[in-house]
């Protein structure tokens, strides 16, 4: 629907599950296409534009793959859990890892991002939706096509076999003969499509759409973290896209861009690959941070220590990340004037992300701390991303690098840091923003399981792995042999076998994720307004949010501007004493809402747009005259979509529901 | 009862009838003429009958449409992709092809524009439906002709002019882009018309400097390039080939990490092999993989290297089949490169130099200097 | 500006240690975790891990572990600071009905404080670290030099002609390399295929070999012995396989062994298992595996052609395969367990000898290379299935199953025994 007339008072306190919408009745674009209206049920989700409605499907696709990419994992761990382990065949062990890697990094951990994103960006800036809706629908569905791409490889003689990096020239034709190469490098520039689209969408959406009196220097530390990772996303996914096309000819019509034969070098792949997997990392790992940034402040009761800081911060780590992808290629010969400078690089960034450790810790000191479930998951982030940090110290020292790199060592890092980092800040988000989804609160018992299973699986996992490294087990081997396992109790046996308990005890703390879902969404007891007494935008409206977000949009005069309606400071003891309870808050809010609000209309078009890109990727692979069917359908996507309106004109409307025309146009009208 | 057009049918059926049966009565009977005529006078009664039962089409009961119909160019383009398609047939396919296109194109506007102006009663309404539906289609093809039409023809104006003069002409062209563009961003209250006017008025230009163009033909040297494969002139001699040879200078090498650089310097032929301090006269390569020499060279005449790949087919340059033997000795060769310049040659060789006769190891030399020789040891 | 001003003592007092050591609990939790700290630290790693990366044993690996070792304690040491603060923060600000705290927003000094000092520390880390790229990049002092071309998945090493090691003709070798002790040596790496990574933990870092580069690695032992590695680039299916030894050698041992490989070849005695094996290996190896100097029975040289059935156009050099201890890529052990214990175990002083000793009957490890010779694509991954392999256009990468009889491959084992 494209036009909401003004809620009913009081809608505010009794969340609505599916907003009430006036009748309409669509008329048929001339004549022939008649467009989307149903508000409940399976369309109602196909062909949203709410950004709300495809974050959350952003989040489920996510969740989905992490499931996926985690028994990827399991499988590894089993395999490896012994010497000459026998669960898994070379083949399927080095496909296994491959799609572990790209799973967990393409389609959990950046969709989720760009799930909560999706949902939080614009309510935290006072918006109503994304300057682009029907491009961020047709992001989410290029990114599920992509993914389905990637995994559909299992079914058709086996998934890629290269790594994630996948270096060339092991990814071409003749040494990796199965299509599971092609598969993932055609899924990956469909998935691709999801993070340009959505990079330009929240960039324009963030630097166009905030609340009145909202400046830069006042939007909260999440949506700041989210544009920095956006314009990451603009400058990197067209260097990977561009690589992965490169190697889509190579395997597809035999071009030989990584052929020595024919006078190519093989270290291009490599340059074009770290110069989106460095930004990538960052990519990975900023909106956690922002999550956490977010998260520890509301329950230390304190602003963020040093926000300008952690906003520069992250900005100079978006900078400096460009510069520092050589560091991959420490042992790949790249000269000692390389290695040497790059190795300085990397140590320089790790000054910017050591001032985000710092000012996490120092937004605890002197608060008042209150460990939910979010919250311990904000503190294990810290704690675990400072040790990630720390072992990351010592591989840009470029000669003890060599000595590290493509070993288990590296594996701890950097699972320290996407594990310990990412997954923590986004679990801390899913217990945080919960009830503001879902409007029910997810169990906190059930989380303290979630979150020490967690933490002790993924120490024991991961924290052996140092010692395995340091001992000498290479990464990537399907099968390790107890002649190189030294001696000893303590011997890389013990260790390699304690990896592999703790990612069952890991799995465990993941399991009790989802139950914990199920429980709450079993569960009949709804949550209170402002259950974590927040202090941002997002938290002042209703749990889960009306389709609209806000019933009239508040004027901002600080950061924190939620907690500051509902807290002044005593001047004599500069405590702070309640003013507002956030139900006043809100109704004031209410009194003010806008009458007549136009919001984008859901399409047909960007799911069907989105549904001929697998129909052409299939058809490079195996067929041409699929791919130009495919190609037709994205045609037939792309002229209905020109011709359609984003927002459904009022002659589409019950006459009756078009008396008023004072009403509040939010800018998504474009797109 | 009986009106205009009744009338005028009725009597032309009449006038048949008489000339029908005059013919059959002063010319000949049974000819061809008398089968025409009847034939005309038998279809003109059908006609005057049709048209005596709808009345002359008139309907006296509606009411009389109101908007007339717009003026249409599409019917005058339909024609003249017409006339190109059955010209086409005579001419040559290219024209029945783009006759088609035409022809297609504009019956598809046609019949949009025909059904636009009777969608409503509101010819605003009307216009926008058309537009609306057409456009998405119509700017971006015209926009992708446009363009190619204006790049084709600039590419024509490039290979017929000189080098020296496409710089000037790339430089004078560029300069006027940018100049007019300035002009239009200062001046935004320009009027449409003149801005349209400026733009037209360019690319007629080029289109026309493209026609012109394509009448001249490639310059002289492209031609000759054109009209040569490469490949056929690789000659290994200390001579200047003809073709092989040209722009020598201008090849670079930037390649790093190779396996030897081959070093021509007061006469004397040296390897610089990485890893090793002193210069070579001895350089390994692996069996079967694909090695990269560069040649440099600092004499002060033209010189090129020449690899002596075995008697057998024991090594190949990489680009296989194109280099070919020369007679029965089988090498490949750099150009001829003057004083300071360098070349990278890669070679595969596949056997190893035990299956060679030892007096013919393989060889890196320079042509047309004796006594001097790299050798390449394939273990 | 004024509540800055009073919070600030506030703060130091906080952060008073004496407060933390009053409490019986706090310093029951600081003795255990030193004590966790010492044996995870100290007793919990394997002894003798073959490839360990903190046991250097030549001056290479020397120079990287003197600039790691202090780069882990600094980092140790920030770790545990952050941990404390953290930890003191959980427990001394937890919510115990305290008011809501003042709302401040940071103190700018603190903050710039807290990143200079890191940045300190890594510009120190830095110049280190940049002294020992450039020493570890020199090639200007290098005294032997050899060529090493990865391949799927073995290593071939050939020493190109060098007068001063009596290295007069090349040298082609694959499984273990073998070098002098206290020599600067200097590989010259490359790949035929895809990239693979030359990696001795014990003398250096790893450096690729990527096809059609050269790149060069320094390496030197301090003592004789055997010295394990592992490619660690990925290069596809049996990259888990694709392990290497360095073998160090007294130089008088070394000039042994170089004269040794450089020796004419011996064709076994007429009339012996062995002489039926060398005309079995005619018929069937030679198609790939050259061993210099073996002649057909008209006289002529046996040139292997690989490049003809192998994708990547090699084949590892038997000539003198049992001056080896190893095969397969170096994935098998061409002794028995015990007499490679013998000599992985030797003393210094004697590994020279019993590692060119080699491999006699006596001490052959049949079962394995028997099961390699009936169908080594079953013991080792490749993909040796012409069937599957389209896109080589029927090539091997590896080694077949070559469907020999049992009889065929008594002769042969007798035959390679002889390849000395």
């Amino acid at each position: 629907m494209a036009i909401i007339e003004r809620p009913a008072p009081g809608t505010t306190l009794v969340p609505a599950l599916a907003p009430s919408a006036p009748a309409i009745t669509p008329a048929r674009t001339f004549g022939a296409l008649r467009r989307p209206v149903a508000t409940t049920g399976w369309k109602s989700w196909l062909f949203t534009v709410d950004h709300k409605k495809l974050g959350l499907m952003y989040g489920a696709t996510a969740l989905f793959f992490f499931i996926i990419g985690g028994l990827e994992a399991v499988l590894i761990r089993l395999q490896l859990a012994a010497p000459e382990g026998k669960v898994l065949n070379a083949d399927l062990y080095n496909q296994m890892f491959t799609m572990h890697a790209t799973t967990m990094v393409f389609l959990f951990v950046m969709p989720m991002a760009a799930g909560f994103a999706n949902y939080f960006l614009p309510l935290q800036i006072g918006a109503r939706d994304v300057a682009f809706p029907r491009i961020n629908a047709f992001g989410f569905w290029c990114l599920l096509a992509g993914g389905i791409v990637v995994n559909l490889a299992w079914f058709f003689g086996g998934a890629a076999d290269g790594g994630w990096f996948m270096y060339a020239p092991n990814s071409g034709p003749v040494f990796s003969p199965s299509h599971g190469v092609d598969f993932w490098a055609l899924g990956l520039q469909i998935a691709g499509i999801a993070s340009l689209t959505g990079a330009i969408n929240l960039i324009v959406t963030v630097l166009n759409m905030r609340a009145p009196g909202m400046t830069l220097m006042k939007m909260p530390i999440f949506t700041w973290m989210i544009t920095v990772v956006q314009f990451l996303l603009l400058f990197a996914v067209p260097v990977i896209t561009v690589a992965l096309f490169l190697l889509t000819f190579q395997r597809s019509f035999d071009a030989k861009f990584f052929d020595v034969a024919a006078g190519a070098d093989p270290l291009l792949w490599q340059h074009l690959f770290w110069i989106f997997g460095h930004p990538e990392v960052y990519i990975l790992v900023l909106p956690s941070f922002g999550i956490i940034s977010e998260v520890l402040p509301v329950f230390s009761r304190k602003p963020l220590f040093g926000y300008p800081f952690v906003v520069f911060s992250g900005a100079a780590i978006g900078f400096v990340g460009w510069g520092v992808w050589a560091h991959h290629m420490f042992a790949s010969g790249l000269g000692p004037v390389s290695v040497a400078v790059f190795s300085l690089a990397t140590m320089a960034i790790a000054v910017p992300t050591g001032v985000k450790i710092i000012n996490w810790t120092l937004t605890m000191w002197g608060g008042k701390l209150v460990f939910t479930t979010a919250m311990k998951f904000a503190v294990g982030l810290i704690i675990l991303f400072t040790i990630g940090g720390l072992s990351g110290v010592t591989h840009s020292v470029a000669p003890s690098d060599t000595q590290q790199t493509d070993t288990y060592y590296i594996v701890a890092h950097f699972h320290y840091v996407l594990f310990g980092g990412a997954i923590f800040g986004i679990f801390s988000g899913f217990y945080y923003w919960w009830p503001k989804m879902f409007g029910k609160m997810l169990n906190e018992r059930l989380g303290s399981w979630n979150f020490w299973l967690m933490v002790i699986g993924m120490n024991l996992t991961f924290g052996p792995m140092h010692i395995l490294g340091l001992q000498g087990q290479p990464r990537r081997m399907y099968q390790w042999t107890e002649a190189r396992a030294g001696e000893g109790f303590f011997n890389l046996g013990f260790w390699n076998l304690i990896a592999s308990i703790g990612s069952i005890i890991l799995t465990l703390g993941v399991l009790f994720f989802l139950i914990n879902i199920v429980v709450t969404a079993r569960s009949k007891v709804r949550a209170p307004l402002d259950p974590w007494n927040a202090r941002s935008l997002e938290w002042m409206t209703s749990n889960p949010p009306k389709e609209h977000n806000f019933d009239s949009i508040p004027h901002v005069n600080h950061l924190d501007e939620f907690f500051h309606r509902k807290y002044e400071e005593d001047p004599t003891t500069h405590t702070m004493r309640e003013v507002a309870t956030a139900e006043q808050v809100l109704a004031e809010l209410e009194k003010n809402a806008d009458a007549h609000i136009h919001m984008p209309s859901p399409s047909y078009w960007p799911i069907v747009l989105a549904a001929g890109m697998p129909v052409v990727a299939l058809g490079v692979i195996y067929s041409i005259p699929v791919a130009i069917v495919g190609g037709l359908i994205m045609l037939y996507a792309i002229y209905g979509w020109a011709l359609e309106p984003a927002t459904a004109p009022a002659i589409d409307h019950d006459e009756s529901s078009s008396n008023g025309h004072n009403g509040h146009a939010v800018g998504a009208s474009h797109g | 009862m009986f009106k205009v057009g009744s009338k005028l049918f009725l009597g032309t059926t009449g006038f048949a009838a008489v000339n029908l049966v005059a013919y059959l009565i002063f010319v000949e009977r049974l000819a061809i003429g008398g089968v025409a005529l009847s034939m005309l006078f038998a279809a003109l009664i059908g006609v005057s009958a049709a048209v005596l039962m709808i009345n002359d089409g008139d309907d006296e009961t509606q009411p009389r449409d109101t908007a007339l119909t717009r003026a249409s160019m599409w019917p005058l383009i339909a024609a003249v992709g017409l006339v190109l398609l059955v010209l086409g047939l005579v001419v040559s396919q290219l024209y029945f092809i783009f006759g088609g296109i035409v022809l297609v194109a504009a019956l598809a506007e046609w019949m949009v524009q025909a059904w636009s102006e009777t969608a409503s009663d509101d010819p605003a309404h009307n216009e926008f439906a058309r537009r609306r539906l057409l456009h998405p289609i119509e700017f971006p093809v015209i926009a992708t002709l446009g363009l190619g039409v204006v790049i084709f023809s600039f590419s024509r104006i490039m290979l017929a002019i000189s080098k020296n003069a496409g710089t000037v002409a790339f430089m004078v062209l560029s300069a006027l882009v940018l100049a007019v563009g300035s002009m239009f961003a200062i001046r935004p209250a320009l009027k449409p018309a003149l801005v349209s006017g400026i733009c037209v008025i360019g690319a007629v230009g080029i289109v026309a400097g493209g026609i012109a163009g394509t009448g001249a033909g490639l310059r002289p040297q492209l031609a000759e390039a054109a009209a040569e494969d490469h490949f056929s002139h690789r000659e290994c001699g200390p001579e200047k080939a003809k073709y092989f040879d040209k722009k020598a200078m201008k090849t670079l090498s930037l390649r790093s990490n190779v396996a030897a650089v081959i070093e021509l310097r007061d006469g004397k032929l040296t390897a610089d092999v990485y890893g090793f301090t002193r210069p070579q006269q001895q350089v390994s390569v692996p069996r079967a993989n694909p090695v990269t020499f560069i040649f440099r060279n600092f004499d002060s005449a033209e010189r090129r290297m020449v690899a002596y790949l075995g008697t057998a087919a024991a090594a190949m340059p990489v680009d296989g089949e194109m280099a070919g033997k020369h007679g029965d000795t089988n090498e490949t060769c750099t150009q001829l490169i003057p004083q300071g310049a360098e070349q990278a040659l890669t070679i595969t060789y596949n056997k190893p130099s035990i299956a060679q006769d030892n007096d013919k190891p393989f060889t890196l030399t320079v042509a047309g200097l004796e006594g001097q020789a790299i050798e390449v040891v394939v273990p | 500006m004024n509540h800055r001003r009073s919070t600030e003592p506030h703060v130091t007092r906080r952060f008073s240690l004496s407060r933390m050591r009053r409490t019986p609990l706090s310093r029951a939790m600081v003795r255990a975790t030193t004590a966790v700290g010492a044996v995870v630290g100290l007793g919990s790693c394997a002894t003798n891990a073959a490839q360990d990366t903190w046991q250097p044993k030549g001056p290479n690996a020397k120079m990287i572990d003197d600039l790691q070792q202090p780069i882990f304690a600094v980092a140790g040491i920030i770790g545990i600071i952050v941990f404390a603060a953290v930890s003191y923060a959980i427990w001394r600000f937890k919510d115990r009905g305290q008011p809501i705290p003042e709302q401040t927003h940071g103190k700018p000094a603190l903050e710039i404080t807290l990143t200079v000092i890191p940045a300190l520390i890594l510009a120190v880390v830095g110049v280190f670290t940049f002294r020992v790229i450039f020493d570890l990049a020199k090639t200007d002092d290098t005294e032997l030099v050899i060529n090493v071309t990865g391949q799927q998945w073995w290593w071939e090493y050939d020493y190109p002609a060098q007068n001063e090691w009596g290295i007069t003709q090349p040298i082609i070798t694959s499984g273990q390399l073998v070098m002098p002790v206290g020599t600067k040596v200097l590989l010259r790496e490359t790949s035929r295929d895809v990239i693979h990574s030359y990696w001795i933990p014990a003398l250096n870092g790893k450096r690729d070999a990527v096809p059609g580069r050269i790149h060069t690695l320094r390496l030197e032992a301090d003592e004789p012995g055997i010295y394990a590695g592992q490619c660690t680039e990925f290069c596809g299916l049996s990259h888990a396989n694709m392990r290497m030894e360095a073998v160090a050698l007294s130089k008088e041992d070394f000039a042994t062994w170089v004269a040794n490989q450089q020796a004419a070849y011996q064709s076994p005695a007429e009339g012996t298992l062995a002489k039926e094996g060398e005309s079995v290996f005619l018929n069937q190896c030679v198609r790939c595996h050259q061993v210099d100097g073996l002649k057909r029975p008209d006289g002529s040289l046996a040139i292997a052609a690989p490049d003809e059935n192998v994708w990547s156009g090699a084949a590892p050099n038997l000539t003198n395969l049992m001056t080896r201890n190893t095969f397969a890529g170096a994935m098998f052990d061409l002794l028995r367990d015990a007499c490679r214990d013998d000599v992985w175990n030797a003393e210094s002083a004697e590994f020279g000898a019993k590692y060119l000793a080699g491999v006699d009957e006596a001490c052959l490890n049949v079962n394995d290379l028997r099961a390699w010779l009936r169908n080594a694509p079953e013991v080792k991954p490749m993909y040796a299935n012409p069937a599957l392999l389209a896109d080589t256009n029927g090539k091997y990468r590896g080694m077949p199953n070559l469907g020999l009889s049992e009889s065929d491959i008594d002769k042969l084992v007798a035959y390679l025994l002889t390849l000395k």
